[in-house]
């Protein structure tokens, strides 16, 4: 009986935690029918910030809209903010993919995603009266992938970009420089075998020639023109983490960057709460 | 008769020859390398040049920007700059311009040292405990073959109005603990030194590093050396990081004024 109190307990506060409204809406752009996925949360202010989540590689909108260990909805109740699950097209592959110059993807994928999540947001700033200044970006792996490529291309559309396990990849570096300071997060596991950290300078696992992680994550801090740094531990739940802050730079754009020690392909929310600093570190790039 | 002839034909060849090969009793007298040292000013700054007896025009020439220069009286025999820097120019067999200059001088006249060595097939730079080596790669990254850095960083102020803009090949030495140049930086004074080398591993593109260690000296600190390679531009960049207290050459830890020449070498 204490069982059952305490499971509809539970269910009644994750309802009351997250009694918004969940929208599915879908916008033309650059010919296509892009769907997406949108969370009000109840007494949203005017001018509130929207905050997008991206889904990684062959994943979908929905899967992250119902991940439970993904805590952006009831966070997004405490703080006030919009979010907006954006669904990626298939690329050539035929898998959901966010087009971030995968070998496979280049030349052969046309749709500009980077265009899309800018004119998404333009679309939702002025449906739901968003606020244009306090736009935010995360996102996961591929997704996390799309934060670099949108930190070099779009760093103006986005107050902050919080990227979790993604890389960037040597055809990013190529193409583009980073020309705006952004004030950029990166949480990357030491041990995750998808995306290395040491990078992987051959393409010698597929997803194409990538950056080692503190490589790219230190051509951001050079962007920004970070002066100097600072080093902390978290508490420790599972893995360890160690927190880089690199600050002091013009603009006041400060680079995060944690690393888990032993951390796999994930959101590392089992060794720190990490949706939770993702939009602490939003509030904090507020303007 | 004929193989009289042939016989004697070939005896007087052999003597020929045998008279040939003789070896030469004459032996050129051995001259000790030495060095020569002169006083001069460039661009308004004291500057000794050190020489080695052997060098010719188009030897290389290394110019070192270092507060840390004190002329000494020619009675004396002595000038203080670091003598075993100076020494290395015999096994490099480059000249040593050593040019006075402070963390935040104007360093432009050193686009025009190509003008006092003509003839010179490289020049490289090197700034000892000051950022000035990271100044001239901002300002004036076609001038020099390559750049270094020892217990320096990125000066603040020059970081304010100077942005890298071309990849430059580079080389920094920098112990964990100096006190002056402090690894994460020293507000409005330097860029901290993991961020200052990341500031050209950015600018260069490089796209991998690997990160080797280097035999320990007994009761010595650890000394790893990170290779950042892979930039389309074919510029590297080498971090020697050292662990400890030094603030000065880090010579008591390793064979820094070979690793400085090899990597200008290189280049």
């Amino acid at each position: 009986m204490k069982k059952i109190i305490t499971l509809f307990a539970a269910l009644l506060l994750c309802y009351v935690a997250s009694a918004g409204t969940l929208k599915t809406e879908s916008i033309q752009d650059q010919g296509l029918n892009r769907s997406y996925y949108l969370y009000l949360p109840s007494d949203l202010p005017a001018d509130a910030p929207l905050v997008f989540i991206l889904h990684g590689y062959g994943g979908s909108a929905s899967s992250y809209v119902n991940n439970a260990s993904l805590t952006f909805k009831q966070l997004a109740e405490e703080y006030k903010v919009a979010l907006c699950y954006p669904q990626a097209t298939s690329d050539p592959k035929g898998k959901n993919g966010w087009n971030v110059y995968y070998p496979w993807q280049i030349d052969a994928m046309k749709v500009d995603d980077c265009e899309f999540i800018c004119n998404l947001a333009k679309h939702l700033q002025s449906t739901y009266n968003l606020s244009a200044k306090n736009t935010f970006l995360t996102g996961m792996s591929n997704g996390g992938e799309m934060c670099y490529l949108l930190a070099y291309r779009k760093a103006k559309e986005f107050g902050a970009i919080a990227s979790m396990a993604g890389l960037t990849l040597v055809e990013m570096a190529k193409r583009h420089n980073y020309t705006e300071p952004i004030a950029f997060m990166e949480v990357h596991g030491t041990g995750d075998t998808t995306s290395r950290w040491e990078g992987d300078a051959t393409d010698q696992y597929g997803w194409g020639a990538y950056l080692p992680v503190p490589t790219a994550v230190g051509a951001v801090a050079a962007g920004n023109k970070c002066m100097y740094e600072e080093h902390s531990e978290l508490p420790r739940i599972k893995n360890k983490v160690l927190v880089h802050h690199y600050y002091g730079s013009p603009s006041g754009k400060d680079v995060w960057f944690y690393e888990v020690r032993g951390g796999g392909h994930n959101w590392a929310t089992d060794s720190f709460d990490s949706c939770r600093v993702i939009m602490e570190f939003f509030k904090a790039n507020m303007r | 008769m004929k193989k009289l002839i042939s016989i004697l034909t070939f005896a007087l060849l052999f003597v020929v020859a045998c008279q040939k090969s003789e070896p030469n009793t004459e032996v050129e007298p051995q001259v000790e390398p030495s060095l020569t040292y002169s006083q001069e000013s460039i661009g308004g700054h004291e500057a000794i040049i050190v020489k080695p007896s052997s060098v010719k025009s188009i030897s290389p020439v290394v110019v070192m920007l270092t507060d840390d220069l004190e002329l000494k009286t020619r009675a004396a025999e002595q000038i203080n700059i670091n003598f075993k820097a100076a020494e290395h120019c015999l096994i490099g067999n480059y000249i040593l311009c050593v040019i006075k200059a402070e963390a935040n001088d104007d360093i432009t006249f050193l686009s025009e040292i190509k003008n006092l060595y003509p003839r010179a097939s490289r020049l490289y730079l090197l700034s000892y405990c000051n950022g000035l080596a990271y100044t001239a790669a901002m300002v004036m990254p076609d001038v020099f073959n390559a750049y270094a850095c020892v217990s320096g960083a990125i000066e603040v102020e020059a970081y304010k109005t100077n942005s890298f803009g071309k990849p430059v090949s580079f080389m920094h030495v920098h112990a964990t603990d100096n006190s002056v140049y402090k690894w994460n930086g020293v507000e409005n004074k330097s860029v901290s030194v993991p961020l200052s080398v990341g500031a050209i591993v950015a600018v260069n593109d490089c796209i991998t590093y690997k990160t080797s260690e280097l035999l320990a000296r007994e009761g010595k600190g650890r000394v790893t050396c990170t290779h950042y390679t892979g930039s389309q531009s074919g510029r590297d960049v080498k971090f020697y990081t050292v662990e400890g207290a030094s603030n000065g050459w880090c010579d008591g830890e390793f064979e820094v004024y070979n690793q400085v020449w090899n990597f200008f070498k290189a280049h």
